[in-house]
């Protein structure tokens, strides 16, 4: 097994994002943040939902295109997108929540502090009454359009606040007579502050992890020493992993909020890399007794080894 | 960037080309000789279509003879004492999945299974594994080496990294190691390539239609073929009674990559002892390397009385690997004690 610690969003940065909720009570959240595939758009449409008292079929993003407010500024990497852009997301929509409610008090002749949100409607507390957002917008003492808007700065001082925690744990199966290296099982923590969306954490930390194996035992750089050209150009000769080299695996979360982040969340897309080599690595030692400080770890690595050789 | 040593090589699409698609053998030989080393077969593409996009620097032809239309090339045809003709066609999917291989050559059947992806496996087919250019990754990635118009082994240079695709059985100029699968475990089975040329048919071993190294026309390349042929069949003697088959390969990635070392193993059973063998090493060589120190070992030995161990301690004697290959002797031996273990149980 190995552990890991991971600080995330470690650059100073900033982010923008628009909530705005249409007379039909539509939400549409625009920022100019890109989905990578890490589920970035789900992930930020259940924080405002969340935060508005919204239905997530009532949400709606647009996103990845530079007429819409930067989030975060210096782009989607060093998982820090829920962290930094789903800190203004909450913002957007808490300014957009508080329009509403003042709206709503009109509209439903009550105090602000009565009201409260849920499935894309207010409530007065303890009277029964509600009605939609869009009944609270499109009606003739209504407010029209809502548009919210949220900031957040990830200063030089909060960005060297967030880390990330885990654990992986890997069996492998060593074959000793051609060096054959199996991963045959890996076992994954990690600690994501609150998990918004558990489908796409577990996504992460399972696509993270296949990253962290070949690193361990796939991928290799090679420069000729020659004519210092790279030898490994192309996907047949850096050898980044199929489906056919993705071992059982199972990811678990851990959830202990982070005050600073949108929700209680952590960035944590890429955590996982760090610590699944290494526990592989740990796991050849157990299998063969041979602890390699070097990686790839090939069918060479081990060959050598066991006959007491260095890698040529 | 030029560095002197080497010509610039900027992939790039595909340059132009004269396309014939011959519906029979008579026709596809009349453009193979009307064209000559200008031509290229084309089949599945999974090689040739690399060469093209300019992953190397091999002489590219300018005529393209597309043979996926002469279906008497797609045939599989097997009979109980007439053994198995596979056209040069036939893909290697078709292969994996035939019911008839699986029955008869299983060992061919593994060694198809084992080829690159499903994908690759669903257009490569039996005339492009034999006929196919190596895999070096010096070649590959664009470096100007004897198969490429060049006269230096890029591999072999003090330094090189020749891990993963050079021979550790040496090498004539180049020192590539065969890429197929197929050969290997075809080399094992005994077959015969049919090759089709100006003169009629011919037909050749395994090991006589590759040898490995050979100049043809000013061109180093694995295969006997000269520009005017090309191979129509590969022909495989009926399956022994008493046959055991066994094809073992060890790559790095699971899927998508080629042999670190391969080993075909065919031994026929008689009562208690080996009465025939033929065990064919793959991607450690220029060609499949068919081992005859193993075999004599295995030969006339009763099965109770054969020592794995001992016998893959006596193969590859021959070896000669490079400065940082050697472990592929070691993946090669470990492979035959695997296959001989399974098989002689």
């Amino acid at each position: 097994m190995a552990l890991l610690t991971y600080g995330f969003g470690h650059i100073p940065d900033k982010a923008n994002v628009n909530v705005s909720i249409t007379q039909n009570g539509e939400v549409e959240v625009t920022m100019g943040m890109a989905d990578l595939g890490g589920g970035q758009p789900t992930t930020m449409s259940m924080l405002v939902a969340e935060v508005l008292g919204a239905s997530l079929s009532d949400v709606s993003i647009s996103l990845g295109d530079t007429q819409y407010p930067a989030a975060p500024f210096q782009g989607t990497f060093g998982s820090r997108t829920t962290f930094i852009a789903g800190n203004a997301a909450v913002a957007a929509a808490t300014n957009a929540r508080q329009q509403l409610l003042e709206a709503a008090s009109k509209v439903l002749n009550a105090d602000m502090g009565s009201l409260y949100t849920a499935g894309s409607r207010v409530f007065v507390t303890g009277s029964g009454q509600s009605a939609s957002f869009g009944e609270i917008l499109s009606g003739a003492s209504g407010a029209g359009g809502i548009a919210g808007s949220g900031q957040y700065i990830h200063s030089s001082a909060t960005s060297k606040s967030g880390f990330q925690f885990g654990a992986c744990f890997a069996e492998v199966d060593v074959d000793t007579w051609t060096g054959k290296i199996t991963t045959t099982n890996l076992v994954m923590v990690q600690d994501y502050g609150r998990v918004i969306n558990p489908l796409a954490a577990e996504g992460q930390m399972q696509g993270a992890a296949m990253q962290g194996l070949a690193y361990g035992i796939l991928e290799d750089y090679v420069v000729d020493t020659t004519t210092s050209q790279s030898i490994t150009r192309d996907w047949l000769y850096y050898r980044v992993p199929t489906i056919a080299d993705v071992p059982p695996m199972v990811a678990i979360t851990l959830e202990n909020p982070d005050p600073r982040g949108p929700l209680g969340a952590k960035g944590g897309g890429e955590s996982m890399i760090i610590c699944t080599h290494s526990a592989i690595r740990n796991a050849i030692a157990n299998a063969i007794g041979i602890r390699f400080t070097s990686l790839p770890i090939t069918p060479q690595s081990v060959l050598e080894a066991l006959k007491g050789n260095e890698v040529p | 960037m030029s560095n002197g040593l080497l010509p610039e090589l900027t992939p790039t699409s595909i340059p132009e080309f004269t396309f014939v698609s011959p519906k029979t053998v008579t026709e596809a030989l009349l453009a193979l000789g009307t064209f000559g080393s200008r031509a290229k077969i084309i089949a599945g593409g999974s090689d040739l279509l690399h060469l093209m996009k300019r992953d190397s620097l091999v002489p590219l032809p300018d005529v393209i003879v597309d043979i996926k239309g002469i279906d008497e090339l797609r045939s599989l045809d097997f009979s109980a004492d007439g053994g198995l003709t596979l056209g040069s066609l036939v893909t290697v999917g078709t292969i994996e999945n035939s019911q008839v291989v699986a029955d008869n050559y299983p060992l061919l059947a593994q060694a198809a299974d084992d080829i690159s992806s499903p994908q690759v496996r669903n257009v490569a087919t039996v005339g492009g594994a034999l006929s196919q250019q190596v895999w070096c990754s010096f070649l590959r990635n664009g470096l100007k080496c004897w198969r490429a118009g060049g006269s230096i082994c890029y591999a072999i240079q003090e330094g090189a990294d020749n891990r993963y695709y050079q021979s550790v059985m040496g090498g004539s100029d180049c020192y590539a190691v065969h890429p197929s699968d197929l050969a290997v475990a075809l080399e094992a089975l005994d077959a015969s390539v049919v090759i089709s040329g100006p003169y009629g048919t011919k037909t050749a071993s395994v090991a006589e239609f590759l040898p490995g190294n050979v100049w043809v026309g000013g061109v180093l390349q694995s295969h006997i073929l000269a520009p005017a042929e090309m191979v129509t069949s590969v022909r495989l003697p009926p399956p022994s009674s008493g046959g055991r088959y066994f094809y073992l390969k060890t790559r790095i990635r699971n899927v998508f990559d080629f042999a670190i070392a391969s080993v075909a193993v065919n031994l026929t059973v008689t009562g208690s002892e080996v009465t025939s063998s033929r065990v064919v090493f793959g991607g450690i060589a220029p060609a499949p390397y068919r081992d005859l120190d193993v075999e004599r070992a295995l030969d006339g030995s009763a099965v109770a009385s054969i020592s794995a161990d001992d016998v893959a301690a006596l193969a590859l004697s021959a070896a000669t690997p490079l400065q940082k290959n050697g472990y592929k002797v070691d993946v090669a031996k470990g492979l035959l004690k695997e296959a001989l273990g399974q098989l002689l149980l």
